[in-house]
């Protein structure tokens, strides 16, 4: 009977989860650019929050659909221990749900190839609240690289509480039959970070969520190569795999974390333990109108004898090998020459970027649901160029400059652009120039050996700086960029249940503008009382102005 | 069993540890302000300020009021010493002459700066007039960006007679207060309960530096060699785009704000002249066909208006054409700390917060 009643349960989970999934293919369209890639409207931009998907949800992007079921079932067994019996194999939907999920027309069967029972489709994802509260007025939810507000001002001295559920995800994972040698699934798996329209009020942008697409993609795996069509996280820095154990929405300033339209090639090898994966994908450009895709590529060792536990942002730990990677990306830029009318003579510029990432399990744990007393380091550090969008919306304030308007014609000429901020902009000899990023961003997770590891704490340090960013802004503006951002995080979660998780985090964010502050004391008003010039200028204090916001945030996430 | 049994208290632990953390939530976030610029001085109130009182005079270690005394550090010397490696603690603050050191002397009209008023380091970009027609927002849209600005600081230096065929803009509001007095008047004997008057004065100064890039300087025509004055004094000196600049923002700095003591010249990294180790310091990368122009701001005005007591620490202070604003204030009789009450800017002066001055009349 109870099994009935959840097998009942997940085929209607199934049907409004594939209406909700389609539905939000179309509400989610326009809002493509997903991770916020222009901080200039603050107000609209979907933060890219949202950790990695927890690793049940994972495996199915990494290994043949069989294993996502046999993942089922290890979390089938886990939710015994609490008391709930959980028949996952009815996630596994029947051919006459099936048939009523995806019919195009009443009474009209889809085509379809292979035996229905032989179809694999689960819904999986997140039902997750946060409650924020920050020191200053800067942010909606994440802690997106928008400016701080500094002190002395109104909004850097005034917190500010949110409360979101927009987090929350659904997904769903369909296996096909195997073909011959090729074994095909797809994922789909949104949440509610859509963009808002740009005249929603605050009910709206925090209560309303517009559904968003996060990963859409199709696989073939095979002997010979796998292959990954659509929308995942960006192979650069591997996303996925190393991301840092933390409370707070992901990616954490400093950390590459974004996702891509792709098509990706991987090819695994095996020498005893040791995992090898090569992979090379053809990303979406960073700028459409320079008609070159991306390209990113990477290498991934992981060694199955030593393993450890970790949790990706804050989803459900598991248990993870040691591993390093090394990824690479390599993009163009073509945009109208800095003119008025530049006809159609272009410029063109590169970017690229370089990152080693690592998932250290210091002390090893046993198992799932013996992990206490586990600890794993995890480390990213990244440098690129031209490569600001691949860290959560980084932009640090860059603008493309005015045009000079030599003919002094009104109302000024208005450069055309094409292309989103931060990646490249003119120097002041009018030429394209990538700004340049590098950051790090280095995890500890410790799981107390209470309950088998269901409680932990862990911490984040992170740093991105721009060496040049500031020599690529006209001197007024100096104040409207930031050169650095440092940030502390640390998290306790407890695992309720399986199911539910608890954390709690303090998170510490400054960030070091382009300019300086003002000198104190402040020596001379007539140049004439010092003809040979007075030390000082503006702003030379000495001390680069700078800006703080402290987060406190509490999240409880029940994981399906 | 024992398993279980663990489980299930660190269920009961979060379902209590809900309501804490949330407690513990609102603790943080309202403990955890950024530490505001300027801190708040005095506020013992005392007898209402009736009289005139001006800027302490401050050396660098902070000793305001103290006795004149000169330059006693040769090696600090800023007429000879790159700024980026004077010892600031070692300068004492003086007059042109190296005499009149640290009291204020309003009677040479040449008022040492050094005082004692904080002012917050708020960024305040020039507004770019050209956008105003250029790009008027609608209804309910931000701004635009303040980074969204050019390289010339709208200067077009071309090849007609002057040189800046459209000058440059620039002034920051934000400067910090290098002068000022404050005079507060007693209440008229037959009308007690208007309070008295009192009146302002305030002078922002500064001595700032801009950066032209080559390519603003010279890309529309301008060329070095030719008069620095083509109108007046058609076949007197010539100089490079620098110094033909130099002269023109010299005639023209009027405006927003009044500048003057304009000197530029070329951004060649040269450690000779004055602006390049300013130009060095405030960031700027070096370019050796643009130029750095250094000029000292002075810009003054300030509040009229009455004053009444609100309390014995707190002055309001009801502006002439302006919203009505606090001050704390302790009066020890021969000093004065006002300070923008519940952090509000003094005088409505943006970024103004703090004042601490010396009685320097009835």
């Amino acid at each position: 009977m109870i099994q009935r009643a959840f097998r009942t349960y997940f085929t209607a989970s199934a049907t409004l989860a594939a209406g909700l999934v389609l539905s939000g293919l179309v509400v989610s369209a326009p809002a493509h650019a997903q991770d916020s890639t222009e901080p200039s409207a603050p107000a609209t931009d979907a933060p890219a929050t949202a950790d990695e998907p927890k690793p049940a949800e994972a495996a199915p992007a990494e290994q043949p659909a069989a294993d996502a079921a046999a993942q089922a079932d290890a979390r089938a067994d886990a939710d015994a221990d609490v008391g709930v019996k959980l028949d996952t194999k009815a996630a596994v939907v029947t051919e006459a749900a099936t048939t009523e999920t995806a019919a195009p027309r009443p009474g009209e069967p889809p085509a379809r190839y292979g035996n229905a029972n032989e179809w694999k489709l689960v819904p999986y994802g997140q039902v997750k609240v946060d409650a924020v509260r920050d020191s200053t007025q800067s942010f909606f939810d994440a802690q997106q690289p928008y400016l701080i507000a500094r002190p002395g001002t109104y909004k850097g001295e005034h917190g500010r509480t949110t409360m979101v559920a927009k987090d929350s995800r659904l997904g769903l994972f369909i296996g096909a039959p195997q073909f011959g040698a090729i074994k095909s699934y797809g994922k789909l798996e949104v949440d509610f970070f859509g963009l808002a329209p740009t005249d929603a009020k605050e009910n709206d942008l925090l209560v309303m969520g517009p559904i968003r697409i996060r990963q859409g993609f199709i696989r073939m795996d095979n002997p010979i190569v796998d292959v990954l069509f659509g929308q995942t996280h960006d192979l650069y820095g591997w996303g996925g795999y190393f991301y840092p154990a933390t409370v707070a929405f992901l990616g954490v300033p400093g950390e590459i974390y974004h996702r891509n339209p792709q098509l990706r090639l991987e090819r695994k090898f095996a020498l005893g333990d040791l995992e090898i994966l090569l992979a090379a994908a053809a990303v979406r450009p960073g700028q459409r109108d320079s008609g070159i895709p991306d390209a990113e590529g990477g290498l991934k060792l992981a060694f199955n004898g030593w393993k450890g536990a970790s949790m990706s942002g804050f989803s459900r730990p598991s248990v993870v090998p040691i591993s390093i990677g090394v990824s690479g990306l390599y993009r163009w830029f073509e945009m109208p020459a800095f003119r008025t009318d530049p006809g159609t003579q272009s410029v063109k510029q590169n970017g690229q970027g370089i990152a080693l990432s690592a998932m250290l399990p210091v002390i090893p744990a046993k198992s799932i649901d013996d992990k206490g007393n586990a600890l794993t380091l995890t480390g990213e550090f990244s440098t690129g160029k031209g490569d600001a969008d691949m860290y959560s919306g980084l932009d640090g304030g860059s603008r493309l400059p005015l045009l000079p308007n030599p003919s002094l014609a009104a109302p000024q000429p208005v450069y055309p652009g094409g292309i989103d901020p931060g990646l490249v902009t003119f120097d002041r000899a009018w030429s394209l120039q990538p700004i340049n990023w590098q950051a790090f961003v280095a995890g500890l997770q410790y799981y107390l050996p209470i309950a088998g590891g269901s409680a932990w704490i862990s911490g984040v340090y992170s740093q991105a700086k721009s060496n040049n960013i500031k020599s690529l802004t006209p001197q007024a503006s100096y104040g409207a960029i930031f050169t650095k951002m440092e940030y502390i995080d640390a998290s306790a979660t407890v695992a309720i249940t399986p199911a539910i998780q608890f954390g709690v985090s303090f998170q510490t964010l400054k960030q070091t503008f382009g300019d300086v502050s003002q000198p104190t004391p402040f020596f001379g008003t007539q140049a004439t009382n010092f003809p040979a010039g007075l030390p000082v200028v503006q702003g030379t204090g000495g001390v680069a102005a700078s800006a703080r916001n402290n987060r406190a945030q509490v999240t409880m996430a029940f994981f399906f | 069993m024992i398993t279980n049994s663990i489980k299930s208290r660190i269920a009961k632990l979060g379902l209590v540890g809900v309501p804490f953390s949330l407690t513990l939530l609102a603790a943080l976030g309202t403990g955890c302000t950024q530490d505001r610029g300027c801190a708040e001085l005095g506020t013992c109130g005392g007898q209402v300020p009736v009289g005139q009182w001006e800027l302490a005079e401050c050396d660098a270690q902070g000793h305001c009021g103290a006795p004149r005394h000169p330059v006693t550090d040769p090696t600090a010397d800023p007429l000879t010493t790159d700024p980026a490696q004077v010892d600031l603690t070692k300068l004492v603050i003086c007059d042109g002459q190296g005499l009149n050191c640290g009291t204020p002397i309003p009677a040479t009209g040449k008022f040492p700066v050094s005082h004692k008023s904080c002012s917050e380091d708020l960024y305040e970009p020039q507004t770019d007039p050209r956008l105003l027609g250029g790009e008027i927002q609608p209804a309910r849209v931000q701004a635009i960006e303040p980074a969204l600005f050019d390289w010339c600081d709208e200067l077009v230096a071309g090849s007609g007679t002057k040189i800046d065929l459209e000058p440059a803009v620039f002034f920051y509001e934000s400067a910090p207060i290098g002068r000022a007095f404050v005079k507060y008047k007693p209440d008229d004997p037959a009308h007690p309960e208007r309070g008295g008057d009192f009146s302002a004065g305030m002078t922002r100064t500064g001595t700032y530096a801009l950066d032209f890039p080559a390519t603003c300087m010279r890309a529309f025509g301008a060329s070095d060699g030719k008069p620095l004055d083509p109108v007046n004094d058609p076949m007197g000196a010539t100089g490079n785009v620098c110094k033909q600049l130099e002269f023109q923002l010299e005639t023209e700095g009027v405006g927003a704000g009044a500048y003057f003591n304009v000197t530029c010249d070329p951004n060649n990294g040269a450690a000779a002249n004055r602006t390049t180790p300013i130009a060095r310091r405030a960031g700027m990368p070096v370019d050796p066909y643009g130029c750095v122009c250094m000029y000292d701001l002075t810009s003054t005005g300030g509040p009229a208006g009455r004053y009444q007591m609100s309390d014995s620490h707190t002055i309001v202070h009801l502006l002439s054409g302006g919203f009505p604003t606090e001050a704390t204030f302790c009066n020890k009789g021969t000093s004065l700390e006002l300070t923008g009450a519940h952090g509000s800017y003094l005088f409505n002066l943006k970024g103004l917060r703090t004042m601490d001055l010396l009685k320097t009349g009835p």
